[in-house]
């Protein structure tokens, strides 16, 4: 009777030592990554700031669009301090606003993104605008893009920088 | 009247000529002891572009030449097609991927269009053998016309037991 309960505490730790280390390696496998959105405009007349968008959004990423009052788009929060967290293989929407504060249009394009650590480059995918294009804000009205990020299961760093550079196309 | 002659001539071929731009292209590395040149393509092989693969003798390759300056001159409005060259005399494999390229100064980037290596793939760079990748840079008529800029590409080595642990999928197989 005595060894049948003594069995029965083992076999209690023993369930509680798997648990603790199927935990472990669970917290392990879905580590979170925090990216940090960085856009630098220049002496651009510009705006430039970033929301979440809900995922209703998933088919409309790399859409562009103008509004100047009424925003009707899913936002979840805004990103004050540009940054986003997300899990291994997990996807993240954001919107990028550009309020043109001039009386004139403003065709604009935006350089390839560098990426901090360069090396954390392949743990993740990102659908942003930098893709040689040219895009042009209308005085005082919001200029949106619809993006993804897209973080990769194998993705172990903590802590990404991704920096814009957004310059005026003249010509 | 000869020299007047050979002189209108002249200009007249200059006027023809499409505006190009000399652009640079750099490489820095992470744990990767190899170096990248770029190479221009044998004019007789068809070429195409993204062909990635490995030869043991130049003579029998797509590879005409090294440029060992690593600049191209790139036409305006046309593509320019040429090949990225990893000479590896070890007898080590070694694997890399590509950081997105950067630009510099960043607004050369608009209207260019680079099918290069940063594309998310993995690649491997047999032992005793040279590694070329057929890539093509194009500048069409967004391009803001700088004369010079740079296109920097950062390559990070890999562990052969990292990649067919993490990346395996994502490596490319000729």
């Amino acid at each position: 009777m005595k060894s049948c309960s003594i069995t029965k505490i083992d076999c209690m730790f023993h369930k509680y030592l798997i648990f603790n280390i199927l935990l472990f390696f669970g917290l392990l496998c879905n580590a979170e990554t925090v990216f940090n959105l960085k856009w630098h405009s220049e002496n651009l007349p510009f705006d430039v700031k970033t929301a979440r968008a809900t995922t209703a959004v998933k088919r409309r990423v790399g859409e562009t669009g103008t509004f100047s009052e009424k925003l009707n788009l899913p936002i979840s929060n805004q990103m004050p301090d540009g940054k986003i967290a997300l899990n291994n293989s997990e996807n993240g929407y954001v919107y990028l606003f550009i309020k043109n504060n001039s009386k004139k249009n403003i065709r604009f394009s935006v350089a390839p993104h560098s990426t901090h650590p360069g090396a954390s480059a392949l743990g993740f995918v990102f659908n942003c605008l930098c893709n040689g294009h040219v895009y042009t804000a209308k005085p005082n009205q919001i200029w949106y893009r619809i993006m993804e990020l897209k973080n990769d299961s194998t993705n172990r760093q903590k802590d990404i920088e991704l920096t814009h550079h957004i310059f005026e196309i003249k010509k | 009247m000869l020299y007047f002659l050979t002189f209108t001539l002249f200009l007249a071929q200059a006027s023809k000529a499409l505006p190009s731009s000399d652009v640079k292209i750099t490489w820095s590395y992470e744990n990767f002891p190899l170096k990248i040149n770029i190479a221009e393509v044998a004019e007789e092989k068809k070429v195409f572009i993204s062909e990635t693969n490995s030869f043991k003798n130049i003579k029998d390759s797509i590879i005409k030449k090294k440029l060992t300056d690593n600049i191209i001159r790139a036409e305006h409005k046309t593509s320019s097609p040429f090949a990225l060259l990893i000479e590896n005399t070890t007898d080590q494999d070694y694997y890399f991927f590509a950081v997105p390229h950067e630009l510099n100064p960043h607004h050369a980037s608009a209207g260019h269009y680079f099918e290069c290596l940063c594309n998310g793939r993995v690649f491997m760079v047999p032992a005793n053998s040279s590694w070329y990748r057929i890539v093509r840079l194009n500048l069409n008529d967004s391009f803001q016309k700088i004369k010079k800029f740079e296109i920097n590409h950062k390559i990070v080595g890999l562990k052969k037991n990292e990649v067919m642990l993490n990346y395996k999928d994502r490596l490319y197989v000729p």
